[in-house]
């Protein structure tokens, strides 16, 4: 029996995500709509209002996106939606984001309760998948991908590895990259 | 990546906002302005027709306004591309600046490429020959460079160059070109003098760095995976080149916020012992006279290049290397 479970993004998360896109949107276009900026800074305002656009757009389809996990594969419902099959898994990158420097002795685990995320990118041979740290059960689906990429033999590049380890894994970061010198 | 950028934004949007306000209000601290010390002078040679203009000046630029008005002025006057108008130069601060920035960005320019330049075969060469004669050589160079201020070797230079040469090596160009128009022969006459501020400003730089890349890269070599591949037979020098350079230049990536301000800065000490006429002076002076709107323009301009240095250094380091630095380990498995 095929066994599957359903994921959703952590609404806090969202909801914080929500508030900086409303008013980073607000900071960047009042100035163009309200004065008269030069015309330098009207670009440079224009162009991280679109980021900020963007940025809210891409919560709003993380917000009615679930993704399923099967034994099957990996699939993304909503408004942007897209599978792949385990077996027919290509590629596999895992990266760490802080907005913070960190300290050399700061060693914090919960990312939820700090700002760092991960985001998992799987690739099939069509489309490829993006999951971030902040939705439910991410360790879970880390945890299938890494499995069906051991499986398929695929190379994973040291900077995932590393953050595999760091999450637990025996990826072997220490390993010469690509698995050859 | 773009919730990376909007988690950036985010931060550096209220830090611009809080550096603007501790800039505004540090220029306003020390007692009066620079409008009450011409009043002074004025009352002080007994004239009262001046008074007047002063009064109209003081009106005209916001002077007479809460402090909190002044700032939102001033802000959205900066917003609009005007940085005011010098109240010592008389002049639009643009204008004010503009000579001296470009020949600052020239000898910044040439500062920063001359420590990558010296620095990194030397960095490499001392992480290779790690306690070999040329290592023990070098590291020694290195800590005198760094322990030397640039003020002091320009002093000494300034002091060699007149007792041995009989010449006066301050200045970045011949007299005759100061007020000149650009051309030719004043470019030449630049990049003449060019060296003697490069290496002053330099030298400390060169010698932090090449001990920074040592140490960087002495940690890399030392991992499993550099071993490996030597193991198996790679080339050393595909072995060095191909990932261990690669991992050690991740902490010079994060500097890159401090190259942005320093280029404008113009090494302000230096400038003034070796009489440079970059905008290191024209700030120290605009400082020391509360010429605000000058002075005030000037810090926001370096407070936004640091953070936009910042902004592209941490963006490049999210892209180029985008794991854990340390221990976030979930106990996963």
């Amino acid at each position: 029996m095929t066994e599957t479970s359903l994921h959703a993004y952590d609404a806090k998360t969202l909801a914080g995500d929500y508030v900086r896109a409303v008013c980073g949107a607000a900071v960047c276009l009042g100035p163009l709509l309200l004065l008269e900026v030069a015309a330098a800074m009207a670009w440079i305002l224009a162009v991280f209002g679109a980021v900020f656009a963007a940025f809210g757009l891409r919560t709003l389809v993380r917000n009615l996106t679930r993704v399923e996990l099967s034994d099957a594969g990996i699939r993304a419902i909503g408004p942007a939606p897209r599978a792949i099959r385990w077996d027919e898994l290509s590629a596999m990158k895992l990266a760490f984001y802080t907005t913070r420097r960190r300290r050399k002795d700061d060693s914090r685990t919960d990312m939820r309760a700090s700002r760092d995320w991960m985001e998992l990118k799987l690739g099939g041979p069509r489309r490829s998948i993006r999951v971030e740290s902040s939705i439910g059960g991410f360790e879970a689906i880390v945890d299938r991908a890494y499995n069906a990429a051991m499986d398929r033999n695929l190379a994973l590049n040291d900077i995932t590895r590393a953050n595999l380890d760091a999450l637990g894994f025996a990826a072997g970061a220490d390993a010469p990259p690509d698995g050859r010198p | 990546m773009i919730a990376y950028i909007a988690h950036r934004l985010t931060i550096m949007a209220p830090t611009l906002v809080g550096i603007s306000l501790v800039t505004f209000v540090i220029i306003q601290l020390p007692p009066g302005d620079f409008l009450s010390t011409m009043i002074a002078e004025c009352e002080a040679r007994g004239e009262s027709s001046c008074m007047d203009d002063l009064e109209t000046f003081r009106r005209d630029f916001g002077l007479d306004e809460p402090l909190w008005r002044q700032y939102v002025i001033w802000v959205t006057d900066l917003l609009r591309g005007d940085m005011g108008v010098s109240f010592e130069y008389n002049k639009p601060v643009e204008e004010v600046i503009g000579p001296s920035l470009w020949l600052t960005v020239i000898v910044s320019g040439a500062t920063i490429v001359f420590t990558w330049v010296v620095a990194f075969p030397i960095g490499v060469y001392s992480a290779t020959h790690q306690y070999s004669w040329g290592d023990h050589g070098l590291t020694l160079i290195g800590f005198l460079g760094l322990a030397t201020p640039n003020f002091l070797l320009a002093l000494v230079m300034l002091f060699a160059a007149n007792v041995w040469f009989g010449t006066s090596i301050g200045g970045l160009m011949d007299p005759e070109y100061i007020d000149a128009d650009w051309s030719w022969a004043k470019f030449v006459s630049v990049l003449e003098h060019l060296w003697i501020p490069v290496v002053v400003i330099g030298t400390s730089g060169t010698a932090g760095l090449i001990r920074r890349l040592r140490a960087n890269l002495l940690d890399e070599l030392q991992k499993q995976y550099v071993v490996t591949a030597r193991a198996k037979g790679l080339p050393p020098g595909r072995a060095l080149v191909k990932y261990p350079l690669r991992m050690a230049l991740n902490p010079f990536i994060a500097d890159i916020g401090n190259l942005l301000p320093q280029v404008i800065s113009g090494a302000v000490i230096v400038s003034v012992v070796l009489s440079l006429p970059t905008t290191g002076p024209v700030l120290l002076r605009a400082l020391q006279t509360q010429d605000m709107f000058l002075a005030g323009s000037f810090l926001m301009c370096l407070a936004l290049l640091t953070v936009v240095g910042v902004l592209i250094s941490d963006l490049l380091l999210a892209v180029l290397d985008p794991r854990i630095r340390l221990g976030a380990g979930a106990g996963h498995r």
